[in-house]
């Protein structure tokens, strides 16, 4: 027999399950200081929840080594009117409003046809009902006068500005990225390439996400992880050739070069270099190995080059890192 | 008495080399992120003095670890290891280790035990010796 404390814990787990199905991955269980099975499930469920996550997120497939951050993406306050008091600057890049006219124009004008709809239903329910504090998700279309479509869901809150005493609705968006740089600079390869990514798509009714992807399968995905466990384990040796690489994982040397960019974001040698790189900052951080021997261990054959490459990847040298660390530990 | 030299002491571990072996002993409830895994590992560094060892961990204290902590202890985490024992004796760190070895990709051979026999015997085959 359950007793209640069990059948609660239970419960919760019920419910995040479903959340977790309907798409909601924001959730978390909360830990008690029991050590049973229930327990050891919400573990199982908290740290899959946290991979599958990632995992969504992840333009390629599933991103095993990094974790992400959340950024405002819009941010709109509008009277009741529609007319928009305040916004991020952020928008202006987003949407492509340059002129200063645009900026006057109500909020509805930046919305798709649909997303106008859905706006005007979503104004008129919460006019109707008259209820004091507003809180709903919407998912929203953005259009740009490029003809672009950003769809994302906005939180749609209200508030009473007291020095006019007026209702003030706001619009917010969070975006999450890998990276801030990487993801700017992929979006504008995409733009100038002309090809649709990500949540920006050309305005067509019903269009879907059509990036391209490498027509890679199971069995190349776990080649391809093969390369980087083989990378990973045996940083301090020199790396084949890509070609004899790839034909010792039983791929060719297309796929893997190809594929592996789309795993892991950044081509083999490139990914090589920064991991020797990684490795190295922490001997140099946490260790007394010499500069050279700690070049010679993470695989670099000289160690100017390993100097040149450290200072470009981290902005300072690693005699200045070891200084620094030297005095910390003091 | 064992001849044990050097210990460091943390919120969140006790640390001691003994022979090849580094023995990790993480406290009882210890919730790990990203910066407590830094710590960890710097604490490792410090009493390894540039020298490869092998590692006996007792992780039975942990509560949770999190994404980044997990990757930290991967990839970070490995460095100077020739072969990790994790000790694990309760249903949730049982869970973890599980998910931990089975999703985060490990240069040197890990092994988890829930009996401390048969992690020091797993160590045995990986001593220089």
């Amino acid at each position: 027999m359950l007793t209640a404390i069990h059948r609660e814990r239970l419960q919760r787990i019920h419910t995040i399950l479903v959340e977790f199905a309907s798409g909601n991955f924001l959730f978390k269980l909360e830990r008690t200081e029991m050590e049973d099975e229930i327990e050891a499930l919400v573990v199982l469920i908290n740290m899959t929840l946290e991979e599958i996550k990632d995992s969504f997120l992840h333009q390629g497939y599933v991103n095993l080594q990094e974790t992400y951050k959340q950024f405002i993406q819009l941010f709109f306050v509008l009277n009741m009117e529609d007319t928009i008091i305040a916004f991020n600057s952020r928008i202006q890049q987003l949407l492509f409003i340059e002129d200063k006219k645009q900026q006057e124009n109500a909020f509805s004008y930046f919305l798709t046809q649909d997303s106008k709809l859905k706006w005007k239903n979503f104004k008129s329910k919460i006019t109707t009902t008259k209820q004091n504090k507003i809180d709903e998700f919407l998912t929203l279309s953005f259009k740009t006068n490029q003809h672009l479509i950003l769809t994302t869901n906005c939180l749609i809150s209200t508030f009473l500005d007291k020095i006019s005493q007026q209702q003030r609705l706001i619009v917010t968006s969070i975006e999450i990225i890998k990276d801030s740089k990487e993801r700017e600079l992929a979006l504008l390869k995409a733009i100038n390439l002309g090809t649709k990514k990500n949540k920006v798509q050309k305005e067509t009714p019903h269009s879907s996400l059509s990036t391209k992807r490498a027509n890679l399968g199971a069995s190349d995905i776990r080649k391809i992880r093969g390369v980087h466990d083989h990378i990973m384990n045996n940083l301090g040796k020199p790396l084949s050739p890509l070609i004899e690489l790839a034909h010792s994982f039983g791929t060719n040397e297309y796929k893997l070069k190809y594929g592996f960019k789309k795993l892991y974001g950044q081509t083999v040698f490139r990914f090589l270099l920064h991991e020797r790189l990684r490795k190295a900052s922490i001997l140099i951080q946490h260790t007394d190995i010499q500069l050279k021997e700690v070049a010679y261990i993470t695989g670099f054959k000289s160690v100017p080059h390993f100097s040149k490459a450290f200072k470009e990847k981290y902005g300072y040298t690693a005699r200045d890192l070891r200084k620094q660390s030297h005095n910390d530990r003091l | 008495m064992k001849n044990i030299s050097n210990h460091i002491e943390s919120e969140y571990a006790n640390f001691w080399i003994d022979g090849e072996i580094i023995f990790v002993v993480y406290k009882k409830g210890v919730v790990i992120d990203q910066k407590v895994a830094i710590k960890i590992v710097e604490d490792r560094l410090s009493l390894q003095q540039g020298k490869p060892f092998l590692v006996f961990c007792d992780a039975s204290g942990i509560k949770s670890i999190d994404k980044a902590a997990r990757n930290y202890l991967a990839i970070e985490g490995s460095i100077l290891i020739t072969a990790t024992a994790l000790l694990v004796n309760n249903p949730i760190t049982n869970v973890m280790s599980d998910f931990y070895l089975k999703t985060s990709s490990h240069p040197c051979p890990i092994q988890a035990f829930t009996e401390k026999k048969e992690a020091m015997a797993f160590l045995k085959t990986h001593t220089s010796k």
